[in-house]
């Protein structure tokens, strides 16, 4: 058994697929491509099967990571062919690698965010200009008011035309966690904006010095 | 369309685009086929003729099949708002402008949903509003087999096996649109195929009593009985070696095997072993070649064998051995539902690890053995009991039991009987269990109501009212003194109009109109059933819900389904309903031939 680190994309058209059924849609996909998942020792067996960070219902990606325990020996680049082949559309392998490290996700600390935002231009450096962000955030223990501004890196808008602003935001991912819905919802109640509509696309995830968070280059 | 569903819960119902779906340019296809299942995705997706006539279709290049379900009401609410029309998942296109508009009808408390999802389309409702350039509205499936309730509204109807018959309906579909004749040249062209069957090509006369007087044909070509549908050869029959593989949990999420079609036992209430009957059966090269092709193509982790009863599979141990090779080989499970209890079936239950000993399940259906009689199940209480003794003894800690109430000729007896089979079931459990299960054993009996189904030797029958079914449920209640046990039932107004419309006449299309109109939908789902706008529409069309269900016909009254002949005799039929009331039992087709009316195409009686 080796573990291997697959970049995958999440399109438009998949976005509503929950994470969930992400795990799942993995499972069979390596089943087709004939790629023998490895289980967990134990009173319950598992696929071993680690995503970096799972995305929310309605978000697409660029760049998702997957971590995956496959049975025999076999290189990353021919896993990749063989899965390639056998996803769903919607989903796009990119990347494959093999996992040196033991908790190879553990230095993430960032995700990159692009935000369309529809409705009226959004004034995102008054929004970030507030020393204290208050708004309700689901918590362990239940929903909060929470000051999220420490939980944003920084957010800026890269394109502007008609209608419709993009917003390129970089916020804390893991442990604590700032959703983008949650960022845009904020934005709105700080009268920074009101989106009738607005899309979100995950760019990157991101280690604490926002450099991607597995560096596939060889 | 992005901006609907990010507002609706679970978008991913009508998204499409899942492994498996097909997707066309419908520049290059001459029939768009809309196939439309009236419940929502996770229901409809799980249905096995969807998955047949999809890809089976599909292989043609002339014709793009698409589904749709229907929407919940959160999607409603926006498609409403935005005056989006119901659309084909594939294409996103509305489905007004496709050829034809297909329904499978698999419960009676769909047809609500039915004109619910033809407004939505914005389509006319009845079919004789529908005009040049519409696409043909139709339905086939089990309730087909009564399609008079539905008659005002669907173009024509397609009875029986679907696997040949559509095909014959598309090419008569593109030589007629060639030919440009308008639209009513199309239904006479059909009406000469075999399996379909066109409503308004027939007059109903009715008598003063509400019963039929006369049901006669418009037409000379048109035939007075329309003969059902069947796929001869089975074993050829086409077969999917492919499946949708749906991102969402979906009721029946895995690969299904169609073992055969037809059953031989002729249980006189179940109106599926009479309407699919002959009895077909794939041979197990067939289903084994299927089997490594759906895994190969799916990736699904589980297998399941369906048929109406797969004990009956004539080559069952030989099937399951190499089913299991690989289904080992490639680590997938496999599920054997619809199993009789017994040697081979607890022995092949302990070669799958998979099997979770939590729960087995009978299906007594009644609690006497003179009521089993009655209905032709043909098990004694000796094989129920030997059956769930070997399960406790295999280390099965539950067991479901399944019965009906309401049956032909059931006396305060016999529904005492469920109650002490269950007692019996339950004293069992302490005697065969091991002692660290003993605390965990669990008997749960479930009671449902009966509903006489057309095409049964029960269709001439009364259907219990409420008051008679709450008495004969407390005897029930009553007679379970053990706390193992658990007792299912809930009082069924759905069943009253399941009644009503199994066995309705066309003169209902207007109540369902009327049910349509105050908004009903959904009425198989307990949070939109509401009873108080049917017994309304019901008063509005002047028709009465007793004169359907608490009324014995006379073996001559005119059936609205007569018109259809699902070939089997009305007098095997009556043969059976007078054995029923005697108490007398009938061999099921391997054991002897019943002479039921499909001998010249039966496999057991013709090899």
């Amino acid at each position: 058994m080796a573990k291997h680190i697959i970049e995958f994309t999440k399109d438009e058209s998949v976005k509503y697929v929950s994470h969930l059924d992400i795990v799942r849609m993995f499972g069979r996909a390596m089943r087709r491509a004939g790629l023998g998942v490895s289980f967990s020792q134990g009173f319950n067996p598992h696929p071993i099967m680690n995503f970096a960070h799972p995305l929310g219902v309605g978000i697409s990606s660029d760049s998702e990571l997957i971590e995956v325990g496959i049975e025999g020996d076999i290189s990353s680049k021919e896993i990749l062919e063989k899965l390639s082949d056998k996803m769903p559309d919607g989903f796009k392998l990119k990347a494959a690698k093999r996992s040196e490290t033991k908790s190879p996700f553990a230095p993430l600390a960032y995700a990159g965010y692009q935000i369309e935002f529809f409705g009226e231009t959004p004034k995102v450096d008054k929004f970030l200009a507030k020393d204290k962000i208050v708004t309700e955030k689901k918590t362990k223990s239940g929903v909060k008011e929470t000051d999220i501004r420490p939980l944003i890196k920084s957010a800026r808008v890269t394109e502007e035309e008609s209608g419709c602003t993009t917003i390129y935001a970089v916020l804390k991912c893991g442990e604590p966690n700032l959703k983008p819905e949650l960022f845009v919802k904020a934005l709105e109640e700080s009268d920074c904006g009101r989106a009738e509509y607005f899309k979100i696309k995950r760019i990157a995830l991101l280690d604490a010095d926002e450099k991607p968070l597995i560096d596939f280059r060889e | 369309m992005d901006k609907l569903l990010s507002k609706v819960q679970k978008a991913v119902r009508y998204t499409g685009g899942e492994l498996g779906s097909i997707v066309k340019d419908k520049a290059n296809v001459k029939v768009r086929f809309a196939f439309c299942f009236p419940d929502i995705y996770e229901i409809g997706m799980s249905h096995l003729g969807l998955k047949i006539l999809y890809h089976g279709l599909n292989n043609r290049d002339d014709v793009w099949v698409e589904r749709v379900f229907a929407p919940w009401t959160d999607m409603e609410e926006q498609m409403t708002e935005t005056n989006t029309p119901l659309f084909g998942l594939e294409s996103k296109d509305p489905i007004k402008d496709f050829d034809f508009v297909g329904f499978t009808l698999q419960y009676e408390m769909s047809y609500t949903t039915i004109l619910h999802m033809l407004k939505l389309a914005g389509l006319p409702l009845v079919s004789s509003e529908r005009t040049e350039g519409m696409p043909f509205v139709c339905a086939g499936g089990p309730c087909a087999f009564n399609p008079e309730p539905l008659a005002d509204f669907m173009d024509f109807y397609l009875i029986g096996d679907g696997e040949e018959i559509w095909h014959e309906v598309i090419d008569e579909y593109e030589s007629w649109k060639y030919a440009g004749e308008p639209r009513a040249e199309f239904l006479k062209r059909i009406s000469r195929i075999e399996g379909i069957y066109v409503p308004s090509f027939y007059d109903v006369d009715y008598n003063e009593d509400g019963t039929i007087k006369c049901f006669k044909p418009k037409y000379d070509f048109v035939p007075e009985q329309v003969k059902k549908r069947v796929v001869r050869d089975f074993d050829k029959a086409y077969y999917p070696e492919n499946m949708i593989v749906p991102y969402m949990d979906i009721v029946h999420d895995r690969i299904m095997l169609e073992l055969f079609r037809g059953c031989i036992r002729g249980c006189r209430f179940c109106q599926a072993g009479f309407i699919y009957r002959p009895i077909r059966e794939r041979r197990p090269e067939t289903l084994l070649k299927f089997a490594e092709k759906l895994i190969e193509n799916t990736g699904y982790e589980e297998i399941s064998l369906t048929s109406l009863s797969s004990s009956d599979y004539t080559c069952l141990p030989e099937l399951t051995e190499k089913l299991l090779e690989l289904t080992n080989k490639s680590k997938i499970n496999l599920a054997l539902p619809s199993l009789r209890i017994d040697n081979f079936s607890v022995e092949l239950m302990k070669k799958i690890q998979s099997v979770r000993k939590s729960s087995i399940t009978f299906a007594p259906e009644a609690g006497t053995q003179r009521m089993r009689d009655v209905i032709n199940k043909n098990i004694t209480e000796e094989e129920i009991l030997y059956g769930a003794g070997m399960a406790f003894e295999g280390g099965w800690t539950g067991i479901k039991l399944y019965f009906m109430i309401g049956l032909p000729t059931e006396t305060d007896e016999d529904a005492a009987g469920i109650a002490s089979l269950a007692e019996k079931v339950s004293d069992l459990y302490s005697e065969k269990a091991a002692p660290k299960d003993f605390r965990r054993g669990r008997i749960t009996v479930s009671v449902s109501s009966f509903v006489p189904k057309p095409m049964t030797p029960f269709q001439w029958e009364s259907q219990d009212g409420l008051d008679q079914l709450r008495r004969k449920q407390s005897i029930i209640r009553d007679g379970i003194k053990s706390r193992r046990i658990v007792y299912n039932w809930h009082e069924s107004y759905v069943s009253v109009l399941e009644g009503v419309f199994s066995r309705g006449d066309r003169r209902l299309g207007k109540v369902l109109l009327y049910a349509h109109e105050s908004g009903a939908k959904f009425d198989s789902w307990d949070e939109f059933f509401d009873f108080d706008k049917w017994t309304a529409a019901f008063e509005k069309a002047e028709l009465d819900m007793d004169f359907y269900t608490k009324r014995k016909r006379s073996f001559d009254e005119i059936l609205p389904w007569d018109v259809i002949d699902c070939g089997i005799s009305k007098a095997f039929f009556k043969r059976e309903c007078e054995k029923a009331y005697a108490g007398k039992t009938t061999d099921n087709c391997r054991q002897s031939c019943a002479g039921c009316g499909l001998m010249d195409r039966c496999e057991v009686k013709n090899g």
